[in-house]
């Protein structure tokens, strides 16, 4: 099927015109959409003896994975390996006139195959946990010929892999570009975070008073973005990356600035590249980790950025923190709420707890006129990423 | 884009401008005596692990003998490329839960598993706030990097890059980090 042209084509322009998520709670973007304005929550709460405390996780049903996702590969490639070409494939399933040779991606993760350095069950060559290789893998799988980018920023790797989607179609290197974002859980990342005391005993409650911190997630995002300006192709509508940025705290490498200006920051940075104010800005997608400096920081950020005032949640609560993949997820999560003219309510929050007051929605909210939203997201080493879409 | 200066540490030598400043017979004992000989007195180099502790005197030294240039701030990008990350630390980390006899994952080891530390190591010594990137590759993809310093430089206000290449593993241990100045024309 070919994309339609919506308007005079641009070359400055980048628009998304296909995309799959595949979480816990939905095998494509239509399933994990619908699941959300369900109110559904893949998150579980576990008990392993080796914590002190519970695990809350968001992760797959390892026998529907291993019915659903890529099950042809099942012996020669790694969880997250088949759930990136499982993604991809089922993106590219109705884009038929998409020329691969000139088609660039860019993989966004955090730790990719770091599980075959606990268990090798395929004897894979381990080199496949370097995320070069790990990348090259998945390329040759969906017969892209570039070599990929791999960006790996921690948490705002997905949104990094977005605004360099954008640039690459800027620069003229690709008239198309797929972008990755992909994290599996596994004991590695799960002992890491509770050495952290970062994880929630209960499912994490994003903004709330009472939040104690993360739950933890697994999935993937994958999206094709073109130049020029085009109608995605199932939202019949045109979604364009106007612009992003990222910045550093410049403070600590595991915590958050106390401050909020960061972030505050990496949303001036944006806005300015897509050559808007705050005041244009209807909905953000913001991080919500449910950690209590995070939301607090998040909270003053939008209060210097004078976003005090615009709708926003978090997503966590739905599918957890999904790591690498979660700038990539949200956002997708993002349009697709502005297309519906419906804000999904933050699940978990009853009652905003953070220390400056932010519009955290706790219900949904119908939307009448909305053109412009945020992706924000921050993480460890002190980065934060934004992201500007447009939807109309 | 023009370029500052330019610092490689490789085969336990530190070179700036192509000049070398400093070395080690000793592999090992090279990070700690590189640190000593640049005067750091940055306590917490020692808590670092060997990439970032590559980054961090990498870019102590593009700092130093130049009064007239001030980095920090957010008119300065950290654009790093590396193939091995933080491997070491990755497997330092599963050492310390495989055994369920032995079990203790430290935060201290975790937090150097994500191999964009060392762009935010560089970040908190400078007091750099602007774009910070770590890209993952297997061989340092000069014409990538040096195009994304440029699109900063032309489309972003943007004075500063550091730019560059930092990788540690059993087979060795290297840096080249350059700085560069936007051309004003």
């Amino acid at each position: 099927m070919e994309a339609k042209v919506v308007e005079g084509l641009s070359e400055l322009q980048t628009s998304i015109v296909a995309d799959c998520i595949i979480s816990p709670i939905g095998v494509n973007t239509q399933e994990t959409v619908r699941s959300c304005f369900d109110g559904l929550s893949g998150i579980k709460i576990l008990d392993d003896e080796r914590y002190d405390q519970k695990t809350t996780l968001s992760s797959f049903d390892q026998n529907r994975f291993e019915e659903d996702i890529s099950p042809n590969l099942s012996i020669t490639h790694t969880r997250a390996e088949r759930l990136a070409i499982e993604a991809i494939r089922k993106m590219l399933a109705c884009q038929e006139d998409l020329d691969l040779e000139k088609t660039g991606l860019v993989i966004s993760t955090t730790k990719g195959n770091v599980d075959l350095l606990e268990n090798n069950p395929l004897r894979l060559d381990l080199s496949r946990v370097y995320l070069h290789a790990f990348a090259k893998t998945i390329a040759e799988s969906i017969g892209v010929r570039s070599t990929p980018v791999v960006i790996s920023n921690a948490c705002i790797s997905g949104v990094s892999a977005i605004v360099m989607g954008r640039k690459l179609i800027r620069l003229g290197q690709f008239e198309s570009v797929i972008v990755c974002g992909v994290d599996v859980l596994s004991d590695f990342i799960i002992s890491g975070f509770h050495a952290f005391k970062a994880i929630s005993p209960k499912p994490c409650r994003p903004y709330d008073a009472d939040r104690d911190g993360i739950s933890l997630g697994e999935g993937c995002g994958a999206i094709l973005l073109r130049k020029g300006s085009h109608e995605h192709v199932s939202l019949k509508k045109s979604v364009r990356v106007l612009g992003g940025s990222s910045t550093n705290d410049a403070n600590h490498i595991s915590g958050p600035s106390r401050d909020g200006s960061g972030l505050a920051l990496a949303v001036s940075k944006a806005l300015e590249s897509a050559e808007l104010t705050s005041d244009d800005i209807d909905y953000i997608s913001a991080h919500g980790t449910a950690t209590r400096y995070n939301d607090d920081m998040e909270s003053k950020a939008f209060t210097i950025s004078g976003l005090y005032n615009t709708p926003l949640n978090s997503l966590k609560g739905y599918f957890g923190h999904t790591l690498g993949a979660a700038g990539v997820i949200e956002s997708i999560l993002g349009y697709n709420q502005m297309s519906a003219k419906k804000i999904l309510p933050t699940h978990g929050l009853e009652n905003i707890g953070t220390e400056k007051p932010i519009k955290a929605l706790s219900r949904s909210l119908e939307l009448e006129w909305s053109k412009y939203f945020l992706k924000t997201i921050s993480g460890f080493g002190g980065f934060n990423g934004v992201a500007v879409f447009e939807i109309k | 884009m023009r370029l500052i200066k330019a610092v490689h540490i490789e085969h336990s030598s530190l070179l700036v401008d192509g000049k070398q400043v400093y070395t080690h017979t000793d592999n090992t004992a090279f990070l700690k005596g590189a640190y000593t000989f640049l005067e750091m007195n940055y306590i917490k180099f020692f808590k670092m692990d060997a990439p970032c502790k590559l980054a961090t005197l990498a870019s102590t030294c593009l700092d130093q003998n130049t009064p007239d240039i001030d980095f920090s701030g957010d008119k300065t990008a950290v654009l790093l490329a590396t193939k091995s990350g933080c491997i070491e630390s990755d497997i330092k980390h599963v050492e310390s839960y495989r055994d369920p006899d032995q079990f203790f994952p430290s935060p201290a080891v975790f937090v150097y598993t994500l191999p964009n530390i060392m762009v935010g190591e560089i970040c908190i010594k400078h007091k750099i706030t602007g774009e910070s990137a770590c890209y993952m590759m297997e061989n340092y993809d000069l014409s990538m990097m040096t195009s994304l310093a440029n699109d900063l430089f032309a489309r972003e206000k943007y004075r500063y890059c550091v730019l560059g290449w930092v990788d540690s593993s059993k087979d060795g241990q290297e840096a080249h980090l350059a700085l560069y100045e936007k051309e004003i024309e």
